[in-house]
């Protein structure tokens, strides 16, 4: 298994062999089979939940939330809709933004701008994965965007900011921001060379 | 397509939009196929914004999630039988449940839908409220217009329109049961040949509610055709109904 996942380790490609034959075994119920996609995506999965909930503690219920979702709804994955990887890290990031949103739902104006000063600066993220050739690439394919598409799209994925508090935190209009998110998404993805 | 809404790509796949934006948004790409395509791109592009943080959980993790698989069953495949509703969109199985609910149509597979998050079921009535309320908006207007067309096949098509409330439901009653993954798709029709997609909907019965009727300008008939899973920018099938707009 060690073997395998490094010889898929090759740029552009991480694994998707591997989790795609993986999936299917999971979804008839395979522990073995669910333990092995758990070694592929436990990494980035609890990375990003931690990247955007920060406190471990929750990072951890968080994340074994979103394995429990994974392992519940593998019946209904379909490889037409995207990738293993897509549709993992689609759950892990969704949950996390819940997370994020139904704590905020309890706070007052007040935590949230001091919450929002809290954040970390824009580039800090890559300097605490990681990844070896996506970090690279993802760090070279966000540097070919404008910095207001990288700082929206930054706040947006990795903060859980929706585009309203982005467009407040940059202290522009919410028509530009939809814009900014949007462009820079396809910027990412034509430079990284996504496919679906 | 429409432009603005369509912008919406990049903060739905970023998870980015509000409870209701995101609804609106679902609504939306349920008849549009390129925002499909793009949502799919996009998301792999996130995906690798995500795994650009990876880091390794504490070890204890897996023995929780171990430990927890144990209690949890897994939800059941869609059998291939099934209505297709079940198997592409929620937004089209919630209609189907909602309109069951509301007693407007007797929809099939009611109770059974996609379950996704712990707050589907909150999730659910949120988007059936929306979906009636879209409905409402036609039955209950003053200048409420219902038109009705056969469908091949069995079954019948009802619209309502209402000009003045800028808003239109179709409702769909004892259709054919679709082939596969297939959907009916319902069309503003103005000239042959000059349609405008209206909608989607991926079961025998169930409604497509439409608010804003900008896109039906100067339509004079609606038509449904079967189209593949997540419908077609233009029609590709022959029409199974046409309801003529007095």
């Amino acid at each position: 298994m060690r073997e395998r996942a490094q010889r898929s380790r090759e740029p552009g490609g991480p694994r998707p062999a591997t989790l795609d034959e993986l999936l299917p075994r999971v979804a008839r119920g395979d522990e073995a089979a669910f333990e092995q996609l758990y070694r592929h995506l436990s990494a980035p999965v609890f990375g990003l939940v931690q990247r955007i909930l920060r406190d471990p503690a929750q990072s951890e219920e968080v994340a074994q939330e979103v394995f429990l979702e994974l392992w519940r709804s593998a019946t209904r994955y379909s490889p037409e809709r995207g990738s293993v990887l897509s549709w993992a890290m689609t759950i892990a990031h969704r949950k996390s933004v819940d997370r994020v949103r139904s704590a905020q739902a309890s706070t007052d104006r007040d935590t949230r701008a001091a919450r929002a000063e809290n954040a970390r600066p824009f580039d800090e993220v890559t300097e605490v994965v990681a990844g070896r050739m996506e970090r690279e690439q993802v760090r070279r394919c966000l540097g070919t965007l404008t910095e207001l598409q990288r700082e929206s799209v930054m706040l947006a994925y990795y903060q859980g900011y929706t585009y309203r508090e982005v467009a407040h935190l940059l202290d522009s209009p919410l028509g530009t921001v939809k814009t900014r998110l949007r462009d820079g998404l396809i910027r990412l993805r034509d430079c990284m060379g996504v496919t679906a | 397509m429409n432009n603005d809404v369509h912008t919406l790509t990049g903060a739905y796949v970023l998870d980015a939009l509000s409870e209701m934006e995101r609804r609106a948004f679902e609504d939306h790409m349920a008849g549009c196929p390129a925002c499909h395509q793009e949502v799919a791109e996009l998301r792999e592009t996130t995906a690798r914004l995500g795994t650009a943080t990876a880091i390794a959980p504490p070890p204890q993790l897996w023995n929780k999630v171990h430990a927890a698989i144990g209690n949890v069953r897994q939800i059941p495949p869609l059998s291939v039988d099934e209505p297709a509703s079940l198997r592409t969109r929620r937004r089209t199985s919630r209609v189907a449940v909602f309109a069951a609910a509301a007693g407007i149509v007797a929809a099939v597979g009611l109770g059974v839908g996609w379950v996704v998050t712990n707050n589907d079921l909150q999730d659910r009535l949120a988007q059936s409220q929306t979906e009636l309320s879209q409905i409402q908006c036609a039955l209950n207007a003053p200048d409420a217009k219902v038109s009705t067309g056969t469908v091949q096949g069995g079954g019948l098509a009802t619209a309502v329109v209402s000009a003045r409330q800028n808003c239109m439901v179709m409702l769909l009653k004892d259709a054919p049961k679709l082939p596969g993954t297939s959907v009916y798709q319902l069309w503003y029709v103005r000239a042959p040949g000059q349609q405008t997609s209206a909608g989607i909907l991926a079961a025998s019965n169930g409604a497509i509610p439409a608010s804003d009727l900008t896109p039906a300008k100067g339509a004079v008939a609606l038509a449904i055709t079967i189209e593949p899973a997540g419908g077609s920018p233009t029609p590709s099938e022959k029409i199974v109904s046409t309801i003529q707009l007095a």
